[in-house]
């Protein structure tokens, strides 16, 4: 009995991180390469950040900020678009559908999301172009709130989220 | 005679305890603020208190007054400031940032561009931010800050922190 407990114990925890999918792996492969930029938002931030922000602030803000679970953004100079092609070729589309394309001054932009149920779980935001950039937000997701909010905030890439406005 | 033993057993293990919970990045400190190039520095809280509440003086705009108010919860400030990171090795950098989750520090935000990274860590209980760390690694220098707070998070929402690049209006409370 004891022997199975521990072979069904393996097996859960083998399948849980193979499970954890190739866009996984593909920033844990990239973020210590040097030519990447790399950010690394914790959701202990969006937790606090959550806390601090007053009622008076953007309610949108204060929303999506509590319900996520953290943000990674990649980011490295693609002229060629090898970067792009990778990722695209590691994206299991069982996991991870397309909401959305746009072009844009000769970027291509796209919008996939990780559902469980009625709830968006990981949303992830691909640029190809001269730049290649690699967004994900994890969490319990409001894709309209993000829109709004994408136009407000300051980060480099961020704002490719305000075109999820458009798809209504 | 035996409570006043055990409150003092227990007085000594608590600043046992908050020793070691801050060890790495003092270790780190201590361990590299002799070397050349090397600027360390440590002020107390009662010093920092007053610089913020002699800077507030001079504070025009309403956040600049409500940022420096937020000193009056400093307890002490170490930075140490390498120029030439080549003195400091990658391995004695990597083992810091290992230790620092194993004494009560999570990582709050990190980012790398341009050949410069930054690694924020923050300690907090019961909505009160105990330590701020932060780790920036440039390409020659290196510069490592370590405060320690009393700060509620209710006194940074006082503050009344804008997180959004089109600033609302500074609201005036003379």
């Amino acid at each position: 009995m004891k022997q199975f407990l521990i072979l069904f114990l393996s097996f859960v925890l083998t399948s849980t991180a193979f499970s954890q999918g190739a866009i996984e792996k593909y920033f844990s492969e990239y973020e210590d390469d040097e030519k990447f930029s790399v950010v690394y938002v914790s959701p202990k931030m969006f937790k606090m950040v959550a806390k601090v922000l007053s009622e008076q602030e953007n309610q949108d803000l204060k929303d999506v900020v509590e319900n996520l679970d953290g943000l990674r953004i990649l980011k490295v100079d693609d002229a060629e678009g090898k970067f792009y092609k990778e990722a695209k070729g590691k994206i299991n589309t069982k996991e991870y559908e397309l909401l959305m394309t746009a072009r844009d001054e000769g970027q291509k932009i796209e919008f996939l999301t990780k559902e469980s149920g009625d709830i968006i779980q990981e949303l992830l935001l691909m640029v190809g172009g001269d730049e290649f950039v690699l967004m994900s937000f994890m969490g319990d997701i409001d894709l309209e709130k993000i829109a709004r909010l994408a136009k407000s905030l300051n980060i480099d890439g961020v704002e490719h989220l305000g075109k999820l406005d458009k798809k209504e | 005679m035996l409570k006043k033993l055990s409150t003092t057993i227990l007085l000594t293990l608590l600043l046992i305890g908050t020793n070691l919970a801050q060890r790495p990045l003092n270790k780190f400190i201590d361990n590299h603020k002799n070397q050349d190039k090397a600027v360390c520095m440590t002020l107390p809280g009662w010093l920092l208190r007053s610089g913020f509440n002699f800077a507030e003086n001079f504070a025009e705009e309403q956040d600049e007054k409500a940022f420096l108010d937020l000193g009056q919860y400093f307890k002490k400030l170490r930075f140490l400031v390498i120029d030439e990171k080549a003195h400091v090795s990658d391995y004695a950098i990597q083992t810091l940032l290992n230790d620092l989750p194993d004494h009560g520090m999570e990582k709050f935000v990190s980012f790398r561009e341009e050949g410069n990274n930054v690694n924020v860590w923050v300690r907090e209980k019961d909505d009160i931010v105990k330590n701020l760390s932060i780790l920036i690694r440039g390409e020659d220098n290196l510069i490592v800050v370590n405060l320690n707070t009393d700060m509620p998070l209710d006194a940074l929402k006082e503050a009344n922190f804008s997180f959004n690049s089109k600033r609302k209006e500074s609201t005036n409370h003379h």
